[in-house]
């Protein structure tokens, strides 16, 4: 596994697509798809949901993302394959506002269209970790094996509470742009099973669906490594 | 231990940094994605009877040794009824811009930005729930014309609806045999697939 650091090795180096994760504030961390536009160019953007309904494409900052290329195990051609399927489904989604959330494994990017399907009702919401599972599994990739991936331990509540208050909060100030419906649905996954970005970092560098148990420590030295990117940032 | 939190506080600082529509501005989006006339679906309808009533003329595959499937159902009629049969036939992908533009440069695809007029196009297709149109151009799929990702492309970018489509397994057993000939690690290049 190689993180890559920008400052030493730009974000335009990645070959076609791979993973960027930062920390935005202290023990923070946050996943997104890195992208080409065009191979040809050095352009790069971020596919990603960072918050409550904010835009999905964006341009990566300078430094912030540390970032990985997707396992060299996969096949040359697939992988232009997969650009272009990510790409699709930036382009038809990019207009999307996805509500921040704690669902997962709902499968709510139609694979045979890119789009946002049924699944993805008014109770539905993803964090930045699932959203990328999502969009993988909609280009044929399962990252994941969901099934062991353990309840919510403490910190993984106090996580998912924080994220209720924060939903809970916008709702106070903009009721349309978070339902109580919505709030409801929420507040049922707090418990539930949570996803680390750190985690699935990691599990883009397998191909078959990665194991939680096999990949903690990895996803525990890119934690650290984000975790001293950050105190180098502030400091 | 380290508590997680999300990064939604992220949003408020690089806002002004990131350029909304970026993506827009890098992309050659297909101009006919949206195509989707009743002609069209009339003639994939056509297609399909034809396999069972008349002939479907296609050229010749990329090798003498695997039959398009196009040739593989002409055979099997042909050994049926035991008679000539006549071409008269419109391509489903003289109908269809992005894809008639497709084959144009389809022999030298290798990149996403080749690739993803045909990604764009089939899944706007399933969009319109077309899946008639689309086995159609899996049944016209010409190999001679198609490099290995172009082939590769194909089954791929219809592999999410293969249980609707007839003749999806067919052209990916074609395409497994056409990528062997040319000396490609098809069980790697079809993983997950087959």
């Amino acid at each position: 596994m190689v993180i890559n650091y920008p400052s030493d090795t730009p974000y335009s180096q990645v070959d076609l697509l791979g993973i960027a994760v930062c920390q935005p504030q202290a023990e923070q961390n946050h996943i997104a798809i890195l992208f080409k536009p065009d191979a040809d160019e050095d352009d790069t953007l971020l596919l990603h949901v960072g918050a409550h309904k904010s835009s999905l494409i964006e341009k990566p900052d300078d430094k912030s993302y540390l970032w990985l290329d997707l396992t060299s195990s996969l096949n040359p051609i697939r992988k232009e394959i997969i650009l272009a399927s990510v790409q699709q489904i930036a382009e038809v989604n990019k207009n999307s506002k996805v509500r921040y959330g704690l669902d997962h494994g709902v499968y709510c990017l139609d694979p045979e269209t890119g789009r946002l399907n049924d699944k993805y009702d008014e109770t539905i919401g993803f964090t930045c970790a699932t959203f990328v599972i999502e969009v993988f599994l909609a280009t044929g990739i399962k990252l994941i094996d969901w099934d062991t991936w353990p309840s919510g331990e403490d910190k993984h509540t106090k996580f998912q509470q924080d994220i209720f208050s924060y939903l809970s909060h916008l709702n106070g100030k903009s009721p349309e742009i978070v339902t109580l419906e919505y709030l409801k649905a929420q507040k049922e996954n707090i418990g539930k099973s949570r996803f680390l970005p750190q985690e699935i970092a990691v599990s883009t560098q397998e191909v078959k669906p990665s194991i939680k148990s096999e990949i903690d420590d990895k996803a525990s030295e890119i934690h650290t490594r984000l975790c001293a990117n950050f105190a180098q940032m502030n400091s | 231990m380290v508590q997680q939190i999300v990064s939604y506080p992220m949003q408020t600082s690089n806002q002004g940094i990131f350029s909304s529509g970026a993506l827009s501005q890098n992309y050659t989006k297909p101009s006919n994605l949206s195509q989707s006339n009743s002609d069209v679906w009339q003639k994939a309808v056509v297609i399909g009877t034809a396999i069972t009533t008349a002939f479907i003329g296609l050229p010749l595959s990329a090798t003498e040794s695997i039959p398009s499937l196009n040739e593989q159902y002409n055979s099997s009629i042909h050994s049926a009824s035991n008679v000539r049969s006549i071409f008269v036939y419109d391509r489903v992908s003289d109908s269809i811009p992005w894809l008639n533009e497709f084959y144009k440069s389809a022999s030298d695809v290798s990149k996403a930005k080749q690739i993803y007029p045909l990604v764009s196009g089939i899944r706007e297709l399933f969009s319109n729930q077309e899946y008639s149109m689309v086995d159609a151009i899996l049944l016209e799929m010409d190999h001679s014309k198609l490099s290995p990702t172009a082939m590769v492309s194909f089954i791929t970018a219809t592999y999410p609806a293969r249980n609707k489509l007839n003749n999806w397994s067919l052209s990916l057993e074609v395409v497994r045999e056409l990528l062997i000939r040319d000396g490609l690690d098809a069980d790697d290049i079809l993983d997950g697939l087959v």
